[in-house]
């Protein structure tokens, strides 16, 4: 397998974006990364995408953007994990390109959820449809029922959920793309409206249209560009679970993420010691926790401890979710995971302003779909 | 069609306004944020 580089990025502001079309984002986000690349030539392209026949009756989206884009005939692939399918774009860019098939490749993700559907809904198609959806219960619900677990077998308080959403609207606050750059305190969590108990509103990441893009390379292409310093993608690791939660042994195991944090592991040659700055899928505060303690970042049990000591808050020892996270920065589902590697080519490039990591060479982002049944680790090391 | 769509697409619905490239004249109807003839991303509207 060949080396693989990340040579440019580019996302839209993510919000609600009520003059932008599925399509503009996408072009939007693409733009840009290809921008920053400097590069012209594109050998093929990947849309992460979750449902865009849902949220607005558009499939067969990745010929689509590749005409919008003004790069037909190059070959173009649409990509659905559910909220998985960023990080699973950026693996499939990655192994086109670690296989000799391509030099470059562009992998972007996108969604559009601001624009009329029922959201909830929509959602909803990334649980067991037959099992989980027929019984009413809703993304909030069951993350509400780990989250429940969670307190009931280790002791995780409500406040210790409310700081996660604290922290990253901290992290949020500093940046100029997220949905929401303002702080939230813990009685404003504590008082929000209630979702699913034990889960309010600002422990759920919003509703959110955006794009991200970035643009891999092969060794031989990268070196030979003068733009940025190079980042490289020392693993990317996939694996699923058991797709309805009723089918875990424990509910607030994610062993998807377990499983692709360990080969991620092997394939870069380090630990999750090794980490400077670290990207986690906290669709829920609750998610962040259990993602914690997947990747070994805090042992079971203990993550929300962890979170509690700063550690994770930018000027601690391990930053967890610079840009906002899914909470603050927003959650654009087939968007986020490619977000999450433009947060961290960012950082590693030195480039992140006020919430740049000193010093960040080492990184990891980890993407889920659905309550853990897919997901995505990739680890990233910029320039010594 | 949803809302928002619609408002969206008022100009090309009801104005029927092209993009045309001002890279090579080429017209876009519906317009477009690239060119597919040169790759410009620059238009103006034209009706």
């Amino acid at each position: 397998m060949r080396d693989v580089f990340i040579i440019g990025t580019g996302m839209t502001p993510f919000g609600e974006l009520w003059d932008s079309s599925l399509r503009d984002l996408y072009v939007e986000a693409a733009l840009a990364a290809i921008e920053d690349a400097a590069v012209d030539r594109l050998d093929s392209m990947y849309v992460g995408c979750m449902t865009s026949g849902l949220f607005v009756g558009q499939e067969h989206i990745g010929a689509l953007m590749a005409d919008y884009l003004g790069r037909s005939p190059i070959p173009a692939t649409r990509v659905e994990s559910a909220c998985a399918s960023g990080g699973i774009a950026v693996r499939q860019a990655y192994l086109e390109i670690a296989s000799g098939a391509s030099e470059v490749v562009l992998a972007g993700g996108v969604e559009k959820m601001n624009d009329g559907a029922d959201v909830t809904a929509a959602l909803s198609a990334a649980s067991d449809q037959e099992y989980e959806a027929y019984q009413g219960i809703t993304f909030p619900g069951l993350y509400a029922l780990i989250a429940r677990a969670h307190m009931h077998r280790y002791g995780t308080t409500r406040e210790q959920l409310a700081r996660v959403a604290v922290k990253n609207h901290r992290h949020g606050a500093l940046n100029p793309k997220a949905q929401f750059q303002f702080e939230i305190t813990i009685d404003q969590v504590l008082n929000s409206t209630q979702v699913a108990d034990p889960l309010r509103l600002l422990d759920c990441s919003p509703v959110t249209d955006g794009a991200a893009a970035v643009i891999l390379a092969s060794a031989e292409v990268a070196g030979k560009l003068k733009g940025h310093p190079a980042v490289k993608i020392t693993a990317s690791a996939q694996a699923s679970d058991t797709f309805a939660l009723h089918n875990r042994q424990d509910l607030t195991h994610l062993g998807a993420v377990q499983r692709a944090g360990e080969l991620a592991f092997v394939q870069a040659g380090r630990t999750i010691e090794d980490m400077d700055v670290i990207e986690l899928h906290d669709c829920f505060t609750i998610a962040e926790l259990c993602a914690m303690e997947a990747l070994g970042i805090a042992e079971p049990g203990k993550a929300a401890a962890l979170v509690e000591t700063g550690e994770t808050t930018l000027g601690g020892r391990l930053p967890i979710n610079t840009s906002g996270g899914l909470k603050a920065k927003g959650h654009p589902v087939g968007a986020s995971g490619v977000a999450q590697i433009v947060e961290l080519t960012t950082q590693l490039r030195g480039t992140a302003g006020k919430r740049q990591v000193e010093g960040a060479r080492l990184a990891l982002a980890q993407n889920m779909g659905g309550t853990g049944a897919s997901c995505t680790v990739h680890i990233l090391e910029g320039a010594a | 069609m949803k809302s928002a769509q619609y408002i969206r697409e008022v100009p090309q619905r009801y104005r029927l306004e092209a993009g045309k490239c001002t890279g090579c004249g080429k017209l876009h109807f519906p317009p477009r944020l690239v060119c597919d003839g040169c790759g410009s991303q620059e238009f103006e509207a034209a009706t």
